[in-house]
């Protein structure tokens, strides 16, 4: 396997540090433009940000407009995805959502990362007391999961838009932190760990340039797939009231608006789920290709 | 390794005091008199409101508020519900044991399913078989929970009639919420076998392995699916504690009694002993499970050491 | 107060539901059902607090007790009333003494006598502060004391006029309980154990899930307003707890569950047309949807922005829209069906966007380059603070919200979990609130909203404080003499109105429905007590 061998002994030159920094992420991103499901995705993605950037310029409706007599009704060529109870115009709903959205899902997977990343990273790399003082706070919050979690944290700050992200984002930071701590632990042991620790590299530059490198796959993995769960937890929150504050339209929010009226309008909860799956489906995509990039011994 | 155990249990003590020290500040933090919160849009005169404070034993000082729950814990007396006044235990004991059992049967939804997904995927890399059990997983995790539930019961109980619509009593009513609480976390688990998968089977040793000439089954049973397993272990480990104090919304579709539904409302009417106690036993379960699920690293992977 | 023979009772009684007339046929086969036919499941729409009924705030622990206690009396008519556990009563003239004279042949499910003792002891129970009572508290009002008269006479004792107690001795939250069971039982009572008198006992109860009742085999003193007076057909009741709307449709349409109670506008047509399912529909009393705006925080201190507020909102809209014209529009601060509801009221305050304008046009509310008014430096901007659920709470809000735009007025909503809710409102950092009060007395509801003694934080969160009012609302409490409260009644209404104090916004029906099978269910007129004990399922 030519591509492992080469990957092999790039990281062995980059341990003794003659490889220059830039080779890791320039092979990555040739990887990725080359990889066809991961242009897809990002042209999805590229796509629902622009629809969501230029959202007044595609719809004639204002998405807090109410028509009380246009309540209710399917698909039709004047609201191209109905009308919900109050005759707003979901597609219009469904659009200028996609803003507070997008946002909830990518910032709140930034903060899970910013919080969670440097604690499994320290945590796995240091051992002992740092280890078990870091998973200790770690466990200490996955005792009071998730959604409880950002129930406590919306009920303290007061529930709006930046609380649910900052609520969603704390809530799965315990995620990362024990996901990276485990590739860590599995990766530290490795020989080209050891040949940088006796060529007498320092802890971090070993952490960020010879273990982070390692920890990337999982992070992408779980990042993608935690920008779908923030969008999907925002949408938990909304079920239970505590998301964004209405009228603002949100996915989740329309969701849970339309699940009163799953069996006399369809479309209230299908476009919404519909726009969430392509939105996951477009993060993840790209974030397979990532994944991929970055970590070439994965390619067949 | 029992050693390592002891520790690990003496350990958790820290922990739980600290849950509960961390857990008694927050609620203190959450704006809103519970005494308020107990009248709710009842008419009240000042000196009742009053008298309720004073009967809930908020007009004491904080330390000594929380001292009198600790002081209570090693006769097993977690106090009462400062809002309806039923023991802390009484109203843990039927939700605990139904959520734990909705968990269980959760995790074995989500474990059979991520497992076979993400097996089917990574050994069948690039081909249709791939995309097609990853878009499975995928819409697993970009379904809200309340939607999939919903569309459970119109599907299977009310088309089909196959399960009941409510799920509190007997084994066949566990079977909805255990797939919809199961799915999502099959979604996850799925991806990450996949990776784990593929990671393994570059591993030297399965080279080595397989140029000694073993089957592909073999190489597949002894060592792929032995480190996929600690994928799986860790999610479910991390995953326990949110299926059980998390299923809220699982929960609530289904029409089941649960820790998290009560840690929900007790966090809203700032029922303080309700949400330490609560917090208490989760925090135990927690423990227990992420103690077997850390030994298992160990006996899955040699090379992982308890130092 | 007047009592009513057995056939007015049930034809009264029989006017909110048809199912009744059907029992009423079918007299002689009640002793072949005599053996009880079946268990009823009953799907709830949600959780409670104790079952003990003194304490808790529930109307649901209200429609489950019903079946556990009996009543002392038993409400037929808006202001009329039949006998229950008391065969007759009497009123002193100042209405601060009521006399009642017990059954002699009723046992508490413990074995022990119903006495008059039993009685004053449950009273005194709800004035208990260890009690921590609630709605009972609220209906009980003034209370002084009971007095033994004899072993099966009672006497309870005001201390002011209280003109409303048969209306609150009627509910089941002043049923009576047993004083044995009370105190062998004491803080768990209510929890684990309730002990009355009623055709069915508690069996079990698991929080968050379900309460069975089973039959209780002892009961020969039905009131004589049913049709029967024996034990109760059904074997027992399940009351399942299912909070999910859907889902709990979805199980009556499985028949996992035979009745269910709030039943959702979007299912009202399906169920209506239905074969199998029955729905029932009856106007709930007390005062329907409305809108409080506090006079004690700027603009909605200004007379003028609430009187525009009045004619801004499109009541025929928001019924047609949010409650798919299930919902009527409402007109005062009382529901059409109560006693002394005035339907002059409907003409006062008409949808009417122009004159809203108008009126703050005239208050010098000038419309600003944004469309929203300002008057010197301030924004005619109203903070509208609302609970999380239900969802028809931010449906409804949007929708006003939308109305007052229209007319230049700046609604800004603050969805809030209970705790920070009740906070703000508590404290009035609140311009609108909604209000929705169940109630079959209208001097109660009216205390409720209007009274200057609930201002401050407490239930009155419009804040509004009128000495007059204050004085009507007493002399409504003191009048036992039908005319003349009615009288009082109308006055107090159009007050509100003249003062422009709140905005009645949509009067609900009670929405039960059931499967075909299940007949001879009976609810009060006021429409929140479905009764089982003539009930019986059809194979």
């Amino acid at each position: 396997m030519p591509t492992s061998i080469r990957a092999s002994a790039s990281t062995e030159a980059q341990a003794l540090g003659r490889a220059a920094p830039r080779s890791l992420w320039g092979e990555a991103f040739l990887r990725l433009r080359r990889s066809k499901s991961a242009l897809l995705g990002g042209i999805i993605l590229a796509g629902l940000i622009a629809a969501a950037v230029a959202a007044p310029l595609l719809t004639p409706w204002d998405p807090l407009e109410m028509n009380a007599v246009d309540g209710l009704k399917p698909p039709s060529a004047r609201h191209w995805l109905g009308t919900d109870i109050l005759g707003r115009d979901l597609f219009t709903r469904i659009l200028f959502g996609s803003r507070i959205s997008l946002q909830t899902g990518l910032i709140s997977v930034a903060i899970a990362i910013l919080i969670g990343v440097p604690v499994g990273l320290s945590a796995g790399f240091y051992g002992g007391l740092t280890d078990r003082a870091m998973m200790r706070l770690v466990d200490l919050m996955l005792t009071f999961p998730g959604i409880l979690l950002a129930l406590v944290v919306i009920a303290i700050l007061g529930p709006n838009l930046l609380n649910a992200m900052l609520a969603v984002g704390i809530s799965a930071s315990p995620t990362f932190a024990r996901v990276v701590r485990a590739a860590v632990l599995s990766s530290r042991e490795q020989t080209y760990v050891e040949a940088a620790r006796a060529a007498g590299c320092t802890n971090a530059r070993i952490m960020l340039r010879h273990i982070l490198p390692n920890t990337v796959a999982p992070i992408i993995v779980l990042g993608t797939l935690g920008v779908a769960g923030a969008i999907i937890a925002a949408a938990a929150l909304s079920y239970l009231g505590l998301g964004t504050q209405p009228p603002t339209p949100e996915w989740g929010g329309l969701l849970s608006e339309g699940r009163n009226y799953l069996r006399v309008a369809w479309w209230m909860t299908t476009f919404p789920g519909l726009a969430i799956m392509t939105a996951v489906l477009s993060i993840n995509l790209l974030g397979d290709g990532l994944r991929d990039a970055l970590d070439p011994r994965l390619q067949s | 390794m029992l050693q390592f155990v002891v520790r690990r249990l003496l350990l958790a003590i820290p922990t739980m005091v600290a849950a509960s020290i961390l857990v008694f500040l927050m609620l203190h933090l959450v704006p809103g008199d519970p005494a308020i919160i107990f009248f709710g849009d009842q008419p009240v005169t000042p000196e009742r409101l009053e008298l309720v404070r004073h009967q809930m034993g908020l007009d004491r000082p904080l330390v000594i508020q929380y001292l009198d729950f600790v002081r209570g814990i090693p006769r097993g007396d977690l106090g009462r519900s400062i809002h309806n006044r039923t023991p802390v235990f009484e109203e843990l004991r039927t939700r605990v044991a139904s959520s734990a059992t909705l968990a269980l049967a959760a995790l074995i939804v989500a474990g059979a399913l991520g497992l076979s997904l993400g097996l089917l995927s990574a050994l069948g890399r690039g081909t249709w078989i791939d995309a097609g059990a990853m878009l499975v997983a995928l819409a697993g995790v970009s379904m809200p929970i309340f939607w999939l539930a919903a569309m459970l019961i119109f599907v299977f109980s009310l088309r089909l009639g196959w399960f009941p619509a409510t799920g509190f009593g007997g084994w066949n009513r566990l079977v909805l919420p255990a797939v919809a609480l199961g799915f999502v976390s099959a979604a996850t688990l799925a991806r990450l076998v996949r990776s784990s998968v593929l990671e393994v089977l570059l591993q030297p040793f399965v080279t080595t392995a397989r140029s000694k000439g073993l089957r592909e089954a073999v190489v597949i049973r002894r060592h792929v699916l032995k480190n996929a397993f600690i994928a799986i272990v860790t999610v479910l480990g991390l995953q326990f504690g949110t299926l059980l104090s998390g299923a809220v919304i699982t929960e609530t579709v289904f029409a089941r009694p649960g820790v998290g539904k009560l840690l929900v409302d007790a966090i809203s009417n700032k029922d303080f002993p309700i949400v330490q106690g609560a917090v208490l036993f989760i925090a135990l379960i927690y423990t227990v499970i992420n103690l077997v699920v850390d030994l298992s690293y160990a006996y899955l992977d040699p090379r992982i050491r308890f130092d | 107060m007047d009592r009513i023979p057995r056939r007015e009772f049930l034809k009264r009684a029989g006017m909110g539901v048809g199912a009744l007339a059907a029992s009423q046929v079918l007299p002689l086969l009640t002793r072949a059902y005599a053996q009880g036919i079946g268990t009823l499941t009953y799907g709830m729409a949600g959780g409670f607090d104790t079952l003990d009924v003194t304490a808790t705030t529930f109307t649901r622990v209200g429609r489950i007790a019903l079946h556990i206690i009996d009543p002392l009396v038993w409400a037929v008519a808006p202001g009329q009333y039949a006998p229950g556990l008391a065969t007759s009563w009497t009123v002193s003239p100042d209405a601060t003494a009521y006399t009642f004279n017990l059954r002699q042949d009723v046992k508490f499910h413990d074995g022990t006598p119903l006495t008059a003792e039993a009685v004053k002891v449950t009273f005194d129970r709800i004035v208990d502060p260890n009690t921590r009572a609630q709605t009972a508290f609220s209906f009980i009002g003034p209370y002084d004391r009971s007095e033994v008269v004899d072993r099966y006479t009672v006497r309870v004792r005001f201390k002011s006029p209280n003109a409303a107690f048969l209306d609150g001795a009627s509910s089941p939250y002043l049923g009576i309980i047993s004083p044995a069971a009370v105190q062998k039982y004491g803080q768990d009572f209510g929890r684990v154990v309730f002990v009355g008198t009623g055709p069915f006992m508690l069996q079990s109860y698991t929080a968050d899930a379900e309460v069975r009742l089973i039959r209780n085999p002892n009961y020969v003193w039905g009131a004589p307003g049913f049709n029967h007076q024996g034990r109760a057909y059904l074997d027992g009741i399940v009351f399942r707890i299912v909070p999910e709307d859907a889902t709990r449709l979805a199980a009556l349409e499985t028949s996992e569950v035979l009745f269910v109670e709030d039943v959702p506008v979007t299912d009202y047509q399906r169920l209506k047309g239905s074969q199998n399912k029955v729905l029932l529909e009856i106007p709930q009393a007390g005062s329907g949807w409305s809108l409080m705006m506090n006079q004690m925080r700027s603009p909605t201190s200004d007379l003028a922005v609430r009187r525009a507020m009045m004619y801004a909102i499109d009541k025929d809209g928001l019924a047609k829209t949010v409650w798919n014209s299930v919902f009527k529009a409402a007109c005062s601060p009382l529901t059409p069906n109560m006693f002394g509801f005035d339907s002059e009221t409907c003409r006062k305050i008409p949808y009417n966007a122009d004159q809203a304008r108008r009126i703050l046009d005239e208050a010098g509310w000038r419309v600003g380059p944004d469309g929203i008014r300002v008057k010197g430096s301030e924004r005619l901007r109203l903070e509208f603070f609302l609970q999380t659920a239900p969802q028809k709470n931010i449906e409804m809000a949007a929708f006003i919200q939308a109305n007052a735009k229209q007319v230049g007025i700046d609604v800004n909503l603050n969805v809030a979990a209970r705790p920070a809710y009740l906070d703000a409102v508590r404290q009035g950092r609140h311009n609108l609130q909604f209000w929705w009060e169940t109630g079959t007395d209208p001097g109660q509801i009216l205390r409720i909203l209007f009274h200057s003694s609930n201002a401050g934080g407490g239930t009155n969160r419009n804040n509004y404080r009128s000495p007059e009012m204050d004085k009507l609302i007493e002399q409504i409490d003191a009048t036992a003499e039908q005319a003349s409260r009615k009288q009082l009644v109308v006055r107090a209404q159009q007050r509100v109105i003249d003062d422009a104090v709140m905005v009645y916004l949509a009067d609900p029906p009670s929405l039960y429905a059931h499967d075909r099978s299940v007949t001879g269910v009976w609810v009060d007129w006021g429409g929140n007590y479905p009764y089982f004990f003539n009930t019986r399922i059809q194979r």
